[in-house]
């Protein structure tokens, strides 16, 4: 349940950032998202991580809702939520007041601009992801197919 | 024949989880050929579109440091520099540690301006042309004084897409964005942005508000016109 729940959220979250959110060009807001968290990255990068971001998460949540590589894709969300968790905890110190960007235009429990109330629920998430990592996981296309990964 | 478990199933993990990532990457980067993206500020030259007032060009002016005198709330617009009283042509070096106001402090020259980025007197002689100032500082720093007429509009208004003041602003319009001048760059920031945004016509007042206030020129305080 936790690996179903962890990967609609993710495919969500990869969904406001890639399909229309009323902007003709979706990947301009985010790419404005990661400009205003002020990271110093070259164009290129911020270019990259606009795109290679959300299709990765789109990707590792489909896989934890199939329940396939279950463990793959719960780590690699792990280690993505941690990255955020990191960036947003750099903003606040340096007392920057600018929006999440997690979910393009959307919120999942926090609303307004980011605050501790994001760190909180990316920890939140984080444990899932662990959860999904470290535990066998049941009824899932994995055990279905005889994967040796569990 | 059996084949044997794998010893270390972390391996495997790893492995998938590369491929998971590779894959998510390599689509990325076609959609990224797909559905480009504009980070760079595109501008046109600043002095061609001062071109019909500019005057004749000063020969060797003398530093003048401006007498820091705050501006009063919404001062009256100074008249347009004419060829009987040509701007102040600033002089001197970029000073990144004295502060506008300070002694010694002087507006930044144009030729030590990176391209897009213009000087106190540039920004004047837009603003007396009817360009809009934006305002990228934060909200009160904002109503405790900014260019007269200005909107503020933040980088982070951008991202939930374009802000609705935007409906304001004519693509076609001159745009000056501005913060604090010396080191702050959430107005290079959000001049990318109103690039982004299909804006052509977008600089950036290198001296920030603090330049301009110390200069004299009109300033006003209170809400103003802010995106939400």
């Amino acid at each position: 349940m936790a690996g179903i729940f962890l990967g609609a959220v993710f495919l969500w979250a990869a969904w406001k950032k890639i399909a229309p959110l009323g902007s003709p060009n979706p990947p301009q807001v985010f790419a404005s998202s990661i400009t205003a968290y002020k990271l110093g990255l070259p164009d290129w990068l911020v270019t990259f991580s606009t795109f290679a971001v959300p299709w990765t998460e789109l990707l590792a949540g489909v896989a934890l809702i199939l329940g396939l590589w279950t463990r793959a894709a719960a780590g690699i969300i792990v280690a993505m939520l941690l990255l955020f968790i990191g960036l947003g905890i750099s903003a606040l110190v340096r007392g920057l007041e600018i929006k999440c960007g997690c979910f393009g235009d959307g919120t999942l429990f926090c609303t307004g601009g980011l605050g501790w109330c994001h760190i909180r629920e990316n920890l939140f998430l984080t444990s899932l992801g662990v959860l999904c990592v470290l535990a066998r996981p049941r009824g899932t296309l994995d055990e279905l197919l005889g994967r040796k990964t569990f | 024949m059996t084949v044997k478990p794998p010893t270390n199933i972390w391996k495997l993990v790893a492995i998938q989880a590369l491929v998971l990532a590779s894959v998510g990457s390599a689509i990325g980067v076609i959609d990224a050929f797909r559905r480009p993206i504009n980070l760079s500020r595109t501008t046109v030259d600043v002095n061609d579109l001062l071109k019909p007032t500019t005057p004749p060009a000063a020969v060797a002016p003398t530093p003048t440091p401006p007498t820091p005198t705050p501006a009063p709330p919404m001062a009256k617009a100074e008249p347009a520099p004419t060829a009987a009283s040509p701007p102040t042509t600033a002089t001197g070096t970029a000073t990144g540690t004295v502060n506008p106001g300070d002694a010694g402090w002087k507006p930044t020259p144009e030729a030590a301006l990176p391209k897009g980025q213009i000087t106190i007197e540039q920004a004047k002689r837009l603003f007396d042309a009817g360009a809009q100032f934006i305002d990228t500082r934060k909200k009160d720093e904002y109503e405790a004084g900014h260019v007269q007429n200005a909107f503020r509009i933040g980088l982070s208004n951008f991202q939930a897409g374009d802000p609705a003041l935007l409906a304001m602003i004519p693509r076609d319009s001159v745009v000056v964005a501005y913060c604090s001048g010396g080191q702050c760059d959430e107005s290079e920031a959000v001049a990318r942005m109103f690039s982004g945004s299909g804006y052509a016509k977008v600089f950036v007042l290198h001296d920030g508000f603090p330049g301009w206030k110390v200069m004299g020129h009109p300033v006003q305080t209170g809400a103003g016109m802010q995106a939400e």
